[in-house]
């Protein structure tokens, strides 16, 4: 399709055209990738859903604790169609964290983060923390229940740390507890300071990718075997078939998406807490204190270690253990497909695991669910730090040459 | 096959968030809005609710809000003024309550239609208590039992019944988008199941 007039005149002076050759039309990918591989154009998806849903909040949400919950209900009940980007923004927040959750699995699966793909695992991994504060900043906001003691719980975690601790909690809080100062640098936070890196960090992971070409399910280098041109054999251009494959993803995503936004918006109290439905109180802590069902997991370990100091450490350890993948992973081989035994019993042990712990996590702790929640945290280690080992040691499939899709 | 899928899921999803009320159900909340303002409203404020949003929501007049009861005899102020001084005063309250009886824009969310029908179904005799009730959901809970004499007027249908448009009416008054957001979202859903077959067919048509 050639340019027009105008089309001229901005290719004149913006690489448009180079871009869309190099990013689309020219940008070769194994033409066996599967559903696991559409999580990611989602998340981009899911992001600017809540870009777009999250400015138009903003010009109605007032972030002062007078105000703060009553703004959220104005918006709710006489905004048009306000009750409608408030479960946009809510649904997509949790949709996000399957997404992203879905997408990261594929990486554990099929060995995307072996290199030369280290630095668009570890930019991704930035990404999963950063979306992490995003979503606790953003849970302050309606300032309802669960909003403020969470809140209070979360920044008293920095309280462990020895000598700095107490200064360090007041600090982030701008009180000696959760209030107003609380409350405007925590949407500051959620609304400029932490999209924008995002952003940015967006950008930086997907040119990381393109830089070094997307992997497959098989784990083949698919740029071994390429005709007389450069373009790979077992590859097919980005444009159109993947955009299609993709297109595909998004509408199937926004139907199911949608279903719930309409119909089934507090997903049986996960996605929006009951709890949250009363303004907060400093006076009074609501029982049962859970997190939110994404965060569950780390928060379960953090209950389950009896040391308070410990529980932190772990639970800190258990995000930032994630950013050494790269480095721990000593198999010849990068798929599940062509892996042991010992790495296909470790990972389904370390995803039940984690299961496990999101499910504990959003219940009271017994004596019973306590053991189970240190068992399944030891599995989620295990995973990690015994990966050396057993990737080194079992013996793995020969990988074939080509890929028979 | 992928539509039929589609289709179930959706059907799953309507059925399952019933609460107490079919979404998009006008009758119930409508009742259930007469029931709060002759029983509730005396003590219960309800402030993230707006007046001119439930009267045209729920098709009320304001000869609906007093009809109820013909013993009640109430000379009712002018509601569409006097809406954000709907339930008791905090002085009073204190005195005669020890605390504010809290407000229910958002019980519906908060508790869930099970516990409330639990809750107001719930009172028994309590010759302790100071009202004489205590109530099996809310140990020493400061409310009387409001409903008591409606109660005794009723069949035990009739008053089931009432209970179900009282919470059918808190459910809304939680959640108003409930009366619109399933037509909405059926229209929505549809023409997007539209064009992501159209589009489908469209690659498949190209493919051949």
């Amino acid at each position: 399709m050639k340019p027009g007039k105008f089309g001229s005149w901005i290719c004149a002076r913006l690489p448009v055209l180079e871009c869309w050759q190099a990013a689309f039309k020219q940008y070769y990918v194994a033409k066996n990738l599967n559903i696991y591989y559409c999580f990611g154009v989602l998340a981009i998806v899911i992001l600017a859903n809540q870009l777009l849903t999250g400015f138009w909040l903003t010009l109605f949400y007032t972030p002062t604790v007078q105000e703060a919950f009553q703004s959220i209900e104005i918006i709710m009940r006489d905004v048009s169609f306000g009750w409608l980007f408030r479960y946009m923004h809510s649904t997509g927040a949790s949709a996000f964290f399957i997404v992203m959750y879905l997408h990261v699995f594929r990486g554990l699966l099929y060995g995307s983060y072996q290199r030369p793909r280290e630095l668009v695992w570890l930019l991704g991994m930035l990404l999963f923390v950063l979306l992490i504060m995003e979503s606790f900043f953003g849970y302050l906001l309606p300032w309802g229940q669960l909003s403020y003691w969470g809140a209070q719980v979360i920044t008293a975690i920095f309280g462990v740390i020895p000598y700095v601790g107490d200064t360090l909690v007041t600090w982030v809080r701008g009180d000696f507890s959760v209030g107003q100062p609380t409350l405007q640098r925590f949407f500051a936070l959620h609304v400029i300071g932490i999209p924008f890196l995002l952003m940015l960090f967006t950008v930086l992971h997907i040119v990381a990718l393109r830089y070094v070409g997307s992997s497959n399910p098989e784990g083949i280098d698919i740029q071994r075997y390429v005709d007389s041109q450069g373009k790979p054999l077992d590859a097919v251009a980005f444009y159109p078939y993947y955009v299609m494959k993709d297109w595909l993803a998004v509408m199937i995503f926004l139907l199911i998406f949608f279903g719930i936004v309409f119909f089934f918006p507090d997903m049986g109290g996960y996605f929006l807490e009951p709890a949250n439905s009363e303004p907060a109180n400093p006076l009074v802590t609501p029982t049962p204190m859970t997190p939110l069902w994404y965060m569950a997991p780390f928060y379960c370990m953090l209950r389950a270690v009896p040391h308070k100091l410990g529980g932190v450490l772990v639970m800190t350890a258990a995000l930032w253990i994630l950013f050494l993948l790269p480095w721990l992973d000593k198999s010849k081989v990068r798929s599940m497909r062509y892996k042991g035994l010992y790495s296909k019993i470790a990972l389904t042990l370390m995803v039940a695991s984690f299961i496990t712990l999101g499910y504990l996590g959003t219940r009271e702790p017994t004596r019973v669910t306590q053991i189970l929640a240190q068992s399944a945290t030891l599995i989620y280690f295990a995973y990690f730090l015994l990966m050396p080992l057993y990737s080194r040691l079992e013996s793995t499939r020969a990988v074939p040459r080509r890929i028979n899709a | 096959m992928r539509k039929c899928f589609r289709l179930t899921l959706l059907v799953i999803l309507v059925f399952l968030n019933q609460g107490a009320c079919a979404l998009g159900n006008l009758s119930a909340p409508h009742r259930g809005a007469i029931w709060f303002m002759n029983y509730c409203a005396g003590c219960h404020g309800m402030r993230y609710m707006s007046w001119e949003r439930m009267v045209a929501d729920l098709a009320l007049s304001p000869h609906d809000m007093i009809s109820v009861n013909a013993h009640l005899q109430l000379t009712m102020p002018d509601l569409s003024k006097n809406w954000q001084h709907l339930g008791l005063i905090e002085t009073d309250a204190s005195q005669w309550f020890g605390k504010m009886p809290p407000d229910l824009s958002t019980i519906g969310r908060l508790r869930g239609h099970r516990w409330l029908r639990a809750y107001l179904t719930g009172f028994y005799d309590d010759p302790g208590r100071p009202f004489g009730v205590s109530n099996h959901s809310l140990e020493h809970v400061m409310m009387p039992n409001v409903l008591a004499p409606v109660q005794l007027e009723m069949t035990p249908q009739e008053f089931t019944n009432m209970i179900n448009d009282i919470i059918c009416f808190l459910e809304y008054a939680a959640d108003p988008s409930r009366l619109v957001r399933y037509r909405i979202g059926l229209l929505f859903m549809s023409v997007l199941a539209i064009i992501a077959t159209a589009f489908r067919w469209k690659r498949l048509a190209h493919k051949n």
